[in-house]
């Protein structure tokens, strides 16, 4: 299916595009391919069927859906403009005269578009901009008169307005969006409804297709540098470092062998900090102290550095979960009773023995992790790893939960943490 | 059952394979894989993948056809000047490939490897001395940079054309991650360039000006390169392939396109200024015009 | 370690990259405008993303190339249309300013403007931002459109373009249409061929062209 929507698209494409190609003469060094061939074949033209105009529709309502917030978020900064810096000094009526959409996006938009004007003029009536509603001024009338016969909208005719009946010196308002590169424009102009149509006063406001739509409320209308303020604040809220409390749970597969005895899971409580690479937490970096201890059986000391990379954008999100891949490194100290399987041979009568005698057990070894890690908010994370120890690799006392490209897992983990 | 006994069969495999002695020989093996592995990409020339990336200007939005004669019996001048960024012979190359460009165009074409102020000071002093010596230089003679075209006439157009190298970078990340991993991570290196476009009148007179912006980035690795060839080949378009000859092809089209749609424009607003300047001289046409409309409008 | 490291580190990097790739195919790089910029500028633009220098410097030379992405992509609406649109701001600047620059003592008169150009919807378009673009250069603007008998249309469009727009615009002051303290600033679209836009002016029925 996807395969045959793109070749309806590249159809289309080759329909509207004016390309050239060229064919290179001499292929030349990287630094510099700019000279080259000239023949170019112009595109062949194609016939546009009905299934690619139905494709050209489905993209334009799909973009229109994508620029409507931003068009939105400019009728709100057009409007808290109005709060701010009244147009009129009272209440004046006016008439929507007319509301243009960007070239090639349909008409659906302009509806939504009017709607929400007209929703947030009557939510701030401080404004003193009163819409009208006059049928006369955006329909087109006919005027036969002693000079000729003139075809024109009302708004652009006010005489004839007069003669319908309408009071004249009203004023209309004209909005239109359109979408130049990169950036969405909004431009709007009041026009007073007398013979000579004087343009009292015009705006222009522009936003950019990566700057996400602001989404203020109708009521408590907020300026654009207001908005960025609160999301700076918000990003810099905690700043760059954290310090995470995190409780982990490792456990370890069971043997392969039947001599083989496999350590219990250990439970970790860690601290330390996190550093982001910046305010967006794209990269952090953490350094964790760790310690254990379960009664008569085993305890335990680890620190632990970790890297992680947020996959679900570029940014943290204020508003939903983020996940983040990991991988690091960590050495763990663990002594007691329990912790005689750390060992890279199978236990003997002897040992336990000896251990039971002497001081037991203890072992230091090093580890590495990859994971995953669901961040919500930056506050509570719940994660995941595979943790390999290369000096119990060949261990009969443990097994391994995943080998891939000659690497053992043989230590699953999940955590739960809770940062400050 | 009998599927596990496999997989422990393979893992106590793998971990005998693995043993100090194993793990030398498979060291070695690896080192001089990766070696031959290096030289041989690098000895050959393969294993690199060119891609080229529009920055701005060079994607802008182009309606003209440059298969179309344009410019038909428009006289063009055109400077190519050497830059950091192109050597003379690049530059010569260039040159005469623009020119032939706008000749498909049906311009008439006369290019130099110089900017335009040597050209103009070179041109002064060849005169001088001819004045001096009272002698009659030949035609054709490359004194200036010439390098074609004979047409002694004031030229209509002047295209001049300027490449610079905007940034360029290694990333010496990518390149360790190249080595560690025998070449399966690209080693990335990158070049941004800009071409200054300036049009201007016989006379001078500045008519448009752009600067086209573009990105040249280069992966090695038999990675990258084996990746790229099997997707070019299995999935993707011809127009979206990034192998082989893709980027002298994808760099020229925009290029040439842009600097046809530049030119034309240049000589739109060129044909409204001579407009212009002959209206000024004399207006008398449009009044016997004008009186023509106004009976028109008097007809019922 | 390093093989694994570069593995892991490998699809962050491409992801990244705004030129053509696995992740992402040339139609969607050409949909980006990009630029290289400094730090500083970088970090105004996309603040949390893009960190400054630091005050002592960064002990290596950065720079940051941000892209933005096209609205449309460019298949959406007719080449000359996506060319004048694309750069719809920057054109009736131009204009404006070329209004204002070359005639200044026009400034106490009425602006109209009136665009010539294939398709309707981007006509308005084009007179909607000039006037704009007016407005802003302090010029008084009117929303007024000056009309002609249908038999000076008649005549005038049976003429070429060259002496049509002066025909016009005698006729214009003739009748009336343009009052003495008017101007009219005609946008006009010459070739289909070209990307740009011109500007001529009206001024007591003499046409002359602007831009």
């Amino acid at each position: 299916m996807h395969a045959t929507m793109s070749a309806v698209w590249n159809r289309v494409r080759a329909v509207a595009r004016v390309a050239t190609r060229a064919v290179p003469a001499v292929p030349l060094a990287l630094a510099l391919a700019l000279a080259f061939a000239l023949a170019a074949q112009p595109a062949q033209a194609a016939t546009v069927e009905e299934a690619q105009l139905a494709e050209l529709e489905r993209v334009r309502a799909e973009i229109g859906s994508q620029v409507q917030l931003s068009a939105y978020d400019l009728v709100d900064e057009l409007v808290l403009g109005w709060l701010q810096d009244p147009v009129f000094q009272a209440p004046t009526p006016v008439v929507l005269a007319g509301v243009s959409v960007p070239v090639g996006l349909g008409t659906g938009m302009q509806a939504l578009l009017e709607n929400h004007i007209a929703a947030v003029l009557t939510q701030n009536p401080t404004t003193n901009v009163q819409l009208v509603h006059c049928p006369e001024c955006t329909a087109v009338v006919v005027h036969s008169g002693p000079e000729g016969t003139v075809v024109s909208r009302g708004v652009d005719n006010p005489a004839v307005l007069s003669r319908l009946g309408q009071d004249t010196g009203r004023h209309a308002l004209f909005i239109d969006v359109e979408a130049e590169g990169a950036w969405l424009v909004l431009r709007a102009r009041i026009t007073q409804l007398t013979p000579e149509l004087p343009i009292v006063w015009s705006h222009t406001l522009a936003t950019s297709a990566s700057t996400p739509a602001l989404l203020r409320q109708p009521t408590a209308l907020k300026s654009a540098a207001e908005a960025r303020e609160e999301y700076l604040d918000a990003l810099h809220d905690r700043g760059p470092l954290t310090i995470p409390v995190r409780f982990v749970i490792r456990t370890y597969d069971r043997p392969y062998t039947e001599v083989g005895i496999a350590p219990p899971p250990f439970l970790w409580l860690q601290t330390g900090v996190e550093l982001g690479s910046t305010d967006a937490r794209t990269w952090t970096s953490s350094l964790m102290m760790g310690y254990s201890f379960i009664p008569q059986a085993y305890q335990g000391v680890m620190g632990q550095v970790r890297v992680s990379r947020l996959i679900t954008g570029k940014v943290r999100s204020l508003t939903r979960p983020d996940l983040y891949g990991f991988f690091g490194g960590a050495a763990i100290s663990v002594w007691g009773p329990a912790t005689a399987s750390f060992r890279d041979e199978v236990l003997t009568a002897d040992e336990l023995i000896a251990d039971l005698e002497g001081d037991g057990p203890r072992t230091t070894f090093g580890t590495f992790q990859v994971g995953l890690e669901l961040r919500v908010g930056n506050r509570i994370g719940l994660s995941g790893f595979l943790e390999t120890i290369p000096d119990l690799t060949y261990s009969p006392n443990m097994g391994e939960y995943l080998f891939i490209a000659g690497v053992s897992f043989q230590t699953i983990g999940t955590e739960v943490t809770f940062c400050f | 059952m009998a599927g596990a006994c496999a997989q422990r069969a393979a893992v106590w495999d793998r971990r005998w394979r693995s043993s100090a002695t194993g793990g030398v020989v498979r060291c070695m093996t690896r080192l001089s894989a990766s070696v031959g592995l290096l030289v041989g990409l690098v000895g050959g020339g393969s294993g690199c993948v060119h891609v080229y990336q529009p920055m701005s200007g060079l994607h802008d939005p182009v309606v003209i056809d440059p298969q179309q004669p344009n410019f038909q019996d428009v006289r063009l001048t055109v400077y190519c000047a050497p830059g950091d960024h192109l050597n003379p012979e690049e530059t010569r190359m260039l040159c005469r490939r623009v020119g032939t460009l706008f000749e498909n165009q049906g311009a008439v074409v006369l290019t130099y490897t110089r900017n335009r102020l040597q050209v103009e000071q070179a041109r002064e002093e060849e005169e001088a001395a001819l004045a001096a010596s009272e002698s009659e230089s030949e035609a054709g003679v490359d004194a200036t940079g010439v390098s074609r075209g004979t047409d002694e006439a004031p030229t209509d157009l002047v295209l001049e054309l300027r490449s610079r190298q905007t940034h360029a970078a290694s990333d010496p990340v990518s390149w360790v991650l190249c080595a560690g991993s025998f070449t399966l991570v690209p080693g990335v290196t990158e070049s941004s360039f800009a071409t200054d476009v300036v049009i201007r009148d016989g006379t001078g007179f500045l008519l448009a000006r752009d600067t086209l912006e573009g990105r040249l980035v280069r992966y090695f690795g038999v990675g990258s390169w084996a990746t790229n060839r099997i997707v070019d080949l299995l999935w993707r378009e011809d127009e979206d392939e990034l192998t082989g000859d893709a980027v002298n092809q994808d760099l020229s089209a925009d290029l040439y396109s842009q600097l046809s749609q530049l030119l034309f424009n240049a000589k739109m607003q060129w044909q409204v200024r001579q407009e212009g300047l002959r209206a000024a001289g004399g207006s008398g046409a449009a009044e016997s015009a004008s009186d023509a409309a106004a009976t028109g409008a008097a007809t019922p | 370690m390093i093989f694994w490291l570069s593995l892991l580190i490998l699809p962050y990097k491409g992801a990244q990259d705004p030129a053509p790739g696995l992740l992402r195919s040339k139609r969607a790089s050409r949909r980006l405008e990009c630029a290289r910029v400094s730090p500083e500028t970088g970090s105004q633009s996309y603040p949390g993303q893009i960190e400054m220098a630091r005050p002592r410097g960064d002990y290596v030379e950065r720079s940051v190339m941000i892209c933005r992405e096209r609205l449309l992509r460019p298949d959406l609406r007719a080449p000359q249309d996506e060319a004048i649109l694309s750069d719809l701001d920057a054109h009736a600047v131009a204009m404006a300013s070329a209004a204002e620059a070359l005639r200044p003592d026009l400034g106490e008169r009425t602006w109209l403007v009136e665009t010539h150009y294939p398709s309707a919807q981007v006509s308005a378009k084009v007179a909607f931002a000039t006037k704009n673009a007016l407005v802003r250069q302090g010029l008084k603007v009117s929303d007024r459109t000056p009309v002609l008998a249908v038999g000076d249309v008649e005549v005038i469009t049976r003429m070429d373009p060259e002496s049509a727009y002066p025909v016009a615009c005698r006729r214009y002051a003739e009748t009336g249409a343009l009052g003495p303290d008017q101007a009219l600033l005609a946008v006009v679209s010459l070739d289909p061929r070209e990307t740009i836009l011109h500007a001529g002016l009206c001024d007591r029925g003499t046409w002359s062209w602007l831009h």
